[in-house]
């Protein structure tokens, strides 16, 4: 296996890339903006057990990430079905 | 009168800091390679590097001087040989670019800028020794062709003393520049990525997303 090359720069922020590609400021503000929207109430959680990597979103209640106008997938939902199913089964076993 | 001892000048000396690095990417532009192409942006953002390509240079401008200055810009070059095999499009014919250009930053590397540090990437193992008898010696990274393999690959061949970014940071990265890219191809009117405003605003995207997922 080759040795890795060892990058020694400072990181690059959007600013330094954008300053480099001439990308102007007001469209370098608009795609961190864009960025930012998409990062925000975003939580990183890693273990330093098992490495494990954790993304974690606080949705607001009605917010499109939440699902609106789709139905619920719950507990309850779940536990009907497998009562009807119980109940079918009963029922064949009463012919 | 004795004589005073000769003060030193109090110079300030100017402020030293690292100056950002670039990476100059050859790698195909064809829409079979678009996952990749969107993760060598992610992944060379990630590590704290400016993504560089021969897309950036505009039409009007003589090709090949360009691509010779924008190699000896740039403090690293990644060059993937996956497209060696005749394209369908007639007359069928290899794509010679990725190999010329390698070529050409070897010849960079041993005459003009002896600092410069590049490596060649693969979808599958053991072709490059068939392709390239010349860079016999030199092992490429295999990616085998999927957007986890080339970051794999990337940890492997770079390494950074802070911010090291890992493979699913640099997922991340990608995933950011995936949800966006429908957006920034609208805007510029495009219908494929390989252009110059594109990979701009792409390489900014990226930088950004890297900023927030291994900066903070």
């Amino acid at each position: 296996m080759p040795q890795p090359i060892k990058v020694r720069g400072r990181f690059a922020t959007a600013y330094d890339t954008a300053e480099t590609l001439g990308v102007s400021p007001s469209r370098t503000q608009e795609l961190i903006e864009a960025v930012k929207k998409m990062t925000q109430g975003v939580v990183y959680r890693s273990s330093n057990k098992s490495g494990s990597f954790a993304v974690r979103k606080k949705m607001k209640a009605g917010s499109p990430a939440t699902g609106v106008g789709m139905k619920k997938k719950n507990s309850a939902r779940h536990a009907e079905a497998t009562k009807k199913k119980a109940q079918s089964r009963v029922a064949k076993a009463h012919r | 009168m004795p004589r005073q001892p000769r003060r030193k000048p109090n110079r300030a000396s100017p402020k030293r800091t690292a100056s950002t690095e670039s990476a100059f990417l050859n790698i195909p532009y064809d829409a079979a390679f678009e996952n990749l192409y969107l993760a060598y942006i992610a992944g060379v953002s990630a590590f704290g590097l400016k993504p560089r390509a021969a897309l950036e240079i505009p039409t009007s401008n003589r090709r090949l001087e360009r691509i010779l200055a924008l190699i000896q810009e740039c403090k690293y070059s990644i060059h993937d040989l996956s497209r060696v095999e005749v394209d369908r499009t007639p007359p069928p014919t290899p794509r010679f670019n990725m190999p010329f250009e390698l070529g050409l930053t070897v010849a960079l590397e041993k005459v003009v800028i002896p600092g410069h540090a590049w490596i060649v990437c693969e979808t599958m193992r053991f072709r490059l020794k068939k392709s390239l008898t010349d860079l016999d010696g030199t092992d490429p990274y295999v990616h085998d062709g999927t957007v986890r393999g080339l970051f794999r690959e990337l940890g492997n061949a770079f390494v950074r003393n802070q911010n090291q970014p890992t493979v699913d940071e640099m997922m991340k990265v990608y995933r950011i520049l995936r949800a966006n890219f429908k957006g920034v191809l609208y805007r510029a009117g495009a219908t494929h990525p390989f252009n110059a405003r594109v990979f701009r605003d792409l390489c900014v995207l990226a930088s950004a997303a890297a900023d927030d997922v291994v900066l903070n």
